[in-house]
């Protein structure tokens, strides 16, 4: 059995998919007699420049030996913890400092020309080749996110698909009148979209919204969109909820909204497939698009209002088509295997590096 | 910089968009020179795709500055124009600047939104400075615009291929303009096209327009003409998301049974156009538009041109295109006109316009200006590139300044070997960042 540390990113006062991923890998190496432990450094983007610091931080510390206990093994998940060194390292990339790749000159990313910014943009880019061409083993938990690392950094990486996190307990319901929303409340999320498309979608439907602001000032603009509309009476937030309140909203819905702006991976797609229901996202939505096909098992629509609110009509519509649709879902995810373990080949790939001298 | 070593071209970092089915300019200035041009030039095309570009050097155009650190390139080439295409150009063209060719200098947005937040206005007057007054990073900026301000002043040399852009340029660039500083002429470049080796005359009575539905570029002029001169019909290419505006405009006039309308405005399809009419309309009346290169692929053509008399068309000699003054008489003078070509034919047959094509619009002789432009001026771009070098190596050092200094605040009161030099710096000289 090996001593192995987990690496995580600590961003303070927010939880998402990174967390549950992390959790879930920990919980699955100990479950196999591994001596795991996890370590996180609190991250944050503000201000810019001191990422720089934060990802030095991770390459100062000597991993070798803690607390007496020699470390086999460091597997690394997301910028800037890949920048860790040891003679053992796997990365299970989550994603890189998308700013500088994939969301460069978006209005999802800070840097503008300031040559500051530009010698920031072109420092991490370099160190990203170096930090993660010397892990043993490099993998993604998406097709787009090894497509990232193949375009951007020139590295091959393998796709390792995280399982579900409450494999065996979704279940599906009759769909009652809402739309689902699950994520971050953030810019890139894009759940403004489907505010603002929800004055096209018939009035009985309701949206009900989970997951708490990641962005300063988010909420305001939401409820502005909602006053601006006049739809206090059909968005419901509700925050942060229990992971059993969280299967039971899944199963229940009418359909699930999930839209985002090229996605790493998207658990929540792959939870309203194993609910078996429909799942409405955007052609630019990255790896949503791996799972999600138009009038197979979703619909995948323009990223913008009016045809998100169609897309959604068409579900309200015709409740036999919707319905068909999500029981697609539910056949392909059982099929591949994320609803049920998926763990053992992860856990033998991310400790392939054991077993080379 | 140097050129390579293993080759004494110079080599250039050729910005395009990648090949699309809706046409931009710049794809199209790119197809007709880049086959002339690597045959000079060293080239490597930096395009927003990750496909390969034809059978070229090409690479994603966020490599390119990587690649300018491996094997430094002597000259960086952008096309910009009113085009959501043109989006990444107009970003990189502040993180490396080079030579712009303007399609446009009037843009209906601001470009990539980051951008935004630019600082090129405190940024370029440090340009030549030895000490340099860096602004505050707190500093929010107010985005100029949207004609090209932070795109001309960044421009290491400006060429326009409308001479009315040239002429805007040169009025309001602002000083501190890094071609002004390196004195580098901003200079007229006509749009490129083929020209074809046979003309085939037309006389039958068809006009052709590649014009959008617009008030700007005429059409209910031009309809409206058309529907009181019946012995004409109209061959108009648009784009397939045009065509409900067309079809309302052409309802509006009446003259569907005059009207042929195709779709996908590229230029094979603008010569198949060409090919069954014998008249070209290029009305225009708009300062974010230009007639390129569709006036010039019409007068390669040799066919009669009916133009505006406005901008572009100011440089255009009189006797070469019937000019048409925008505004009131407008319709009726083109009615006249049209009703002029039906009773003497023989107007259809004009070769003179092919000949200012050749003169003035070859793709050949327009590679051979650009190419013995770069090479005259290959010296002043080697200065401003060794001075941007350096600029940035001062941006570079100013980072690490404030990064080491975030961390010595958030240090205070602990001991030295707690400051930056004493920890992360070692880290900073290991990842190669100082």
């Amino acid at each position: 059995m090996a001593n192995i540390i987990v690496l995580g990113v600590k961003v303070p006062y927010t939880s998402g998919g990174m967390e549950v991923l992390v959790r879930d890998l920990l919980r699955e190496l100990k479950s196999r007699g591994h001596n795991a432990d996890l370590i996180e450094l609190p991250y944050t983007v503000l201000p810019k420049e001191s990422i720089l610091n934060q990802a030095a931080y991770y390459r100062s510390i000597d991993f070798s030996t803690l607390g007496a206990v020699k470390t086999d093994l460091v597997i690394a998940t997301k910028f800037p913890n890949y920048f860790a060194k040891h003679t053992k390292k796997s990365v299970w990339l989550v994603h890189q400092h998308r700013a500088i790749y994939d969301l460069f000159g978006t209005r999802f990313a800070d840097f503008s020309d300031d040559p500051r910014d530009e010698a920031l943009r072109s420092m991490i880019a370099t160190a990203d080749q170096q930090c993660l061409a010397e892990a043993d083993y490099l993998a993604g938990i998406s097709a787009n996110v090894v497509e990232r690392l193949n375009h951007y950094n020139h590295l091959k990486a393998e796709v390792l698909y995280p399982p579900l996190p409450q494999v065996g307990k979704y279940y599906n319901a009759p769909a009652e009148e809402y739309i689902l929303s699950v994520g971050r409340l953030c810019s890139i999320k894009r759940v403004d979209l489907m505010l603002k498309a929800l004055p096209i979608v018939h009035k009985q439907v309701k949206l009900k919204i989970v997951g708490l602001p990641d962005e300063p000032g988010i909420m305001d603009y939401y409820q502005n969109e909602i006053a601006k509309h006049h739809l206090q009476d059909r968005v419901e937030f509700l925050g942060r909820v229990s992971n059993e309140d969280l299967v039971n909203l899944f199963a229940k819905s009418l359909a699930v909204y999930y839209a985002p702006y090229n996605e790493d991976y998207g658990y929540v797609t792959l939870e309203a497939m194993a609910s078996g229901k429909p799942v409405l996202t955007a052609n630019d939505s990255g790896g949503t698009l791996e799972f999600v096909r138009h009038e197979e098992n979703g619909l995948i629509v323009d990223a913008n209002p009016d045809s998100i609110g169609h897309g959604m009509n068409r579900f309200v519509e015709d409740k036999d088509r919707a319905k068909q649709l999500g029981l697609n879902g539910l056949a392909w995810i059982d099929q591949s295997g994320l609803n049920s373990t998926g763990w053992d080949t992860i856990i033998e790939r991310l400790l392939s590096p054991l077993n080379c001298e | 910089m140097n050129s390579s070593e293993s080759s004494q071209k110079i080599r250039i970092a050729w910005f395009t968009p990648s090949k699309s089915a809706n046409e931009s300019l710049s794809e199209v200035f790119s197809a007709e020179l880049l086959p002339i041009l690597s045959e000079t030039l060293e080239i490597k095309v930096f395009t927003d795709s990750f496909e390969p570009y034809e059978n070229y050097s090409s690479a994603h155009y966020l490599t390119a500055v990587q690649a300018h650190q491996q094997n430094p390139f002597d000259l960086f080439i952008y096309q910009v124009e009113n085009h959501t295409r043109s989006h990444f150009s107009r970003a990189h063209l502040g993180l490396i600047p080079g030579l712009v060719i303007f399609h446009h200098l009037n843009f209906v947005d601001y470009g990539a939104e980051s951008f935004l937040n630019s600082p090129w206005t405190k940024v370029l007057p440090e340009l030549m400075q030895t000490d340099i007054n860096w602004p505050s990073r707190s500093n929010k900026y107010l985005p100029v615009g949207p004609f090209g301000n932070r795109e001309a002043g960044y421009a290491l040399q400006a060429l326009f291929t409308n001479p009315q852009n040239l002429s805007e340029f040169k009025r309001s660039v602002i000083k501190d303009s890094i071609s002004s500083q390196f004195n580098l002429e901003p200079k007229h470049l006509a749009f490129p096209v083929a020209i074809p080796k046979d003309i085939q005359f037309v006389t039958t009575f068809e006009l052709a327009s590649t014009a959008k539905p617009t008030i700007a570029e005429r059409m209910p002029q031009l309809l409206k003409a058309l529907q009181a001169s019946p012995a004409w019909k109209l061959n108009w290419l648009i784009e397939f998301t045009e065509k409900k505006l067309a079809e309302a405009l052409i309802n509006e006039f009446q003259v569907e049974s005059q009207v042929i309308l195709t779709f996908g405005r590229t230029v094979k399809n603008w010569e198949k156009t060409l090919a069954r009419s014998s008249v070209a309309s290029h009305l225009l009346f708009s300062v974010y538009e230009q007639p390129c290169p569709y006036l010039g692929i019409s007068m390669a053509s040799s066919k009669v041109i009916i133009a505006s008399d406005y901008g572009f068309l100011d440089t255009f000699p009189e006797n070469l295109v019937y000019k048409i003054a925008p505004g009131v008489g407008e319709t009726e003078t083109l009615i006249v006109l049209l009703k002029e070509f039906v009773s003497n034919s023989e107007l259809l047959l004009f070769k003179e316009s092919y000949s200012y094509a050749e003169e003035h619009f070859s793709k050949e002789l327009i590679a051979t200006e650009l190419s013995n432009l770069i090479y005259s001026n290959l010296s002043q771009y080697q200065n401003f590139y060794a001075n941007w070098q350096e600029f940035s190596g001062h941006a570079k050092q100013a980072l690490i300044t404030d990064v080491a200094s975030l961390m010595n605040q958030q240090m205070i009161g602990f001991s030295a070997k707690f400051s930056w030099d004493n920890t992360l710096k070692l880290q900073f000289q290991e990842l190669g960042w100082i």
